[in-house]
Formats: structure tokens, C-alpha cells, sequence
């Protein structure tokens, strides 16, 4: 290279260095694209989150139909209770509806909108065992001496535990079709629930431990 | 209004609680909440006594509706005679207050016999006490 090209190479390389770097359309072109590239890269993530809701609310819609076809199934098997039901099979159906039912319900035992209908089941079928320990036969080979004592000792409790998987099955149908819309409303519920003051007869009740208050607190 | 059968229910669930008293009819245990009286005397026959818990519905005072345990009997009566056994009758005193109460001093006199008899049983098969 000649001295004069040199000359004029550093001369150019000396303008180039002294020009502002905002002066140059190279920088706004590249940062065009780097604000439009992280725009889209948020507006991606807010559309992922949203599918990601999308897919939780769908998974717990799924869910509910799920349950609530359980309880049907488990309500069919109580309606075709009848007089002449021996002990071994009023013990298995009382132990596979208490575990369905179980089951079925323990994801959602804190939800406020079911807490009760679920602790309502849950007492229904420890009334339910109880009642079955009161017809154990003394001698299984002379229960046929007694072919109806198996029903009619344990109809009322059977009934009751329909009774309470009747209202679950509505209350479940109607969380499918009206979820709640946030955990914000889920957070307040909870407040609510925790901040409301019992009824006196609902106090006295829970220290006494016994049943009625739980249905009149549900009829204040 | 009681009915004549009533009435006459009534007078042999006494001659019933009567007998079972004076040790002259022998209850046996089916399960924890049934006695039975088997007979082959005259006409082969069972009499079953079953004692009922359920969930009764009251109105309180105030016009509002709990629900509390009611106790209840049912007497059924099956005649032997016949394969299979046929049952002749079955009360429940949960119809009836009058007929419920009947029953259970029946069924309290026929399970206080069974507790006796099982206390003698087991006071003679204890070795006797060393003072």
C-alpha cells in the first residue's frame, strides 16, 4: 500500500471512530429489531401463559365430569339396595362406595364451595359403618334366620349417604358449568369463610360435637 | 284412635314380655341389634325383634327443621311351616308411638335375659374366688 492510500485509510477510520453511534443507521435498524424482538417474545409468553390456564381449567373441567359420573355411578349402586341384602355384601358395598367416594372427593376437600357437602358424605359414611357393626351376625351360618335385618338396620344410613352424594353430584354440575374465575375469588372465599363468626347454636354444637347444629347452621 | 288389632297386638306383645320374664320363652342373639324366639311347639314359627336407628326430620319450636336419631322396632313373625319360610307379620313401631314403646320393653326385657344368662354362664365357668 501506497503512503497516500494509508494516508486517506486512517483519515476515514478517524471519521468513522469520531461519528456519534446514534447517527448511524446500522444502530437503529438492529435496535427496530430488538424492541420488536422482545416485544413478540412477551407477547409469546402471555399467550403461553394463557394456554397454560387454559390447559389447567380444561384439565379441572375434565376432572369434574369425571367425579360427577363417579357419583352417579355410585348413587345407581345405593338405589339398588333392597331387603334380603346379606352382611358380606352390605360390607363390600359400604367399602367400595366409602373409597370411591373418598377418592373422589379428597382433591377438593378445602374448596369452600364443597367443604361441607364433602364433610357431610364423610360423617354419613362413618354412620354408616357404625350401623353395619350393629348388624354383624352373631352366626353367620343362621343369617338366613334373619334375611332382612341387614336392610332394614342400615336403610337409613344407606339413604343418608344417598341423600349427600345427591348434593355433591348438584354442586359438582354446577362448579363445572360456573367455575370460579380466579384465586382471587378463591382467596376471598376462604377469608370469608375463616372470618364469619359461627351461629350460637353452630358453636355450641361443634363444642358439643354433635350432628343437628351442622343441618340448622345449613338452613341459617 | 287405636284399631281392635292394635289393641289386640298390644295385648300379646304383653303376654310376650310377660313370658320373657319368667324365663319361659329364650331369646337368642342374631347380631348385635336382633333377638329372635324360634318355636317348634305347636306351629314351627320365629319371632324376630330388630332394633332400628335412623334419621328422623322434627320441626323445633321456632319453625325450623333438624334432624335427630330416632329409635324404632320392627317385630316380624315367619311361619316355619312352609319352604321357603313365610313371613305372617311385620310391625314397625316407628308407625306407631304406642306400638313402638311396647316393643321396646320387649326387646329391653328379652336382651336384659340374654345378659343374665350370659353373666351365670360365665359365673360358673369361673374358678371359684380364693380369699
Amino acid at each position: 500500500m501506497t503512503p497516500e492510500s494509508l494516508q486517506q485509510l486512517s483519515e476515514q477510520v478517524h471519521e468513522l471512530a469520531a461519528r456519534r453511534f446514534w447517527t448511524m443507521p446500522d444502530f437503529w435498524i438492529n435496535l427496530a429489531v430488538g424492541i420488536g424482538s422482545i416485544i413478540f417474545s412477551i407477547l409469546a409468553f402471555v399467550e403461553a401463559k394463557r394456554a397454560k390456564r387454559a390447559a389447567i381449567e380444561a384439565g379441572k373441567a375434565v376432572k369434574l365430569q369425571t367425579v360427577t359420573i363417579e357419583l352417579t355411578e355410585i348413587a345407581q349402586k345405593l338405589d339398588r339396595v333392597e331387603p334380603g341384602m346379606l352382611f358380606s355384601d352390605a360390607r363390600d358395598l359400604l367399602a367400595e362406595i366409602s373409597r370411591r367416594l373418598r377418592r373422589a372427593t379428597a382433591p377438593y376437600a378445602t374448596d369452600p364451595e364443597l367443604i361441607n357437602a364433602i364433610t357431610a358424605v364423610r360423617e354419613a359414611l362413618d354412620a354408616a359403618q357404625e350401623s353395619l357393626r350393629s348388624v354383624r351376625p352373631s352366626d353367620p351360618t343362621k343369617e338366613n334366620e334373619t334375611p332382612d335385618a341387614v336392610y332394614y338396620g342400615m336403610e337409613s344410613e344407606l339413604a343418608s349417604v344417598n341423600n349427600c352424594v345427591a348434593d355433591l353430584m348438584g354442586l359438582f354440575e354446577m362448579k363445572s358449568v360456573a367455575p370460579a374465575d380466579s384465586q382471587v375469588q378463591r382467596r376471598f372465599w376462604l377469608w370469608k369463610r375463616a372470618a364469619k363468626p359461627l351461629p350460637p347454636s353452630a358453636a355450641r354444637a361443634k363444642a358439643a360435637g354433635t350432628e343437628n347444629a351442622a343441618v340448622t347452621d345449613s338452613k341459617e | 284412635m287405636e284399631n281392635p288389632e292394635m289393641v289386640e297386638f298390644l295385648r300379646y306383645v304383653d303376654d310376650l314380655i310377660a313370658a320373657t320374664s319368667s324365663g319361659a320363652i329364650e331369646w337368642t342373639r342374631a347380631n348385635p341389634t336382633t333377638v329372635i324366639w324360634e318355636t317348634r311347639s305347636t306351629a314351627p314359627a320365629r319371632i324376630s325383634l330388630q332394633l332400628v336407628d335412623s334419621l328422623g326430620r322434627t320441626t323445633t319450636a321456632d319453625g325450623r327443621i333438624i334432624r335427630k336419631r330416632e329409635r324404632s322396632y320392627l317385630l316380624q313373625l315367619t311361619d316355619l311351616r312352609h319352604t321357603p319360610p313365610r313371613q305372617r307379620l311385620s310391625v314397625s313401631g316407628a308407625d306407631e308411638p304406642a306400638i313402638n314403646e311396647r316393643l321396646r320393653r320387649l326387646y329391653d326385657t328379652a336382651a336384659s335375659g340374654l345378659s343374665k344368662k350370659g353373666l351365670e354362664f360365665l359365673r360358673e365357668i369361673l374358678p371359684p374366688r380364693t380369699q
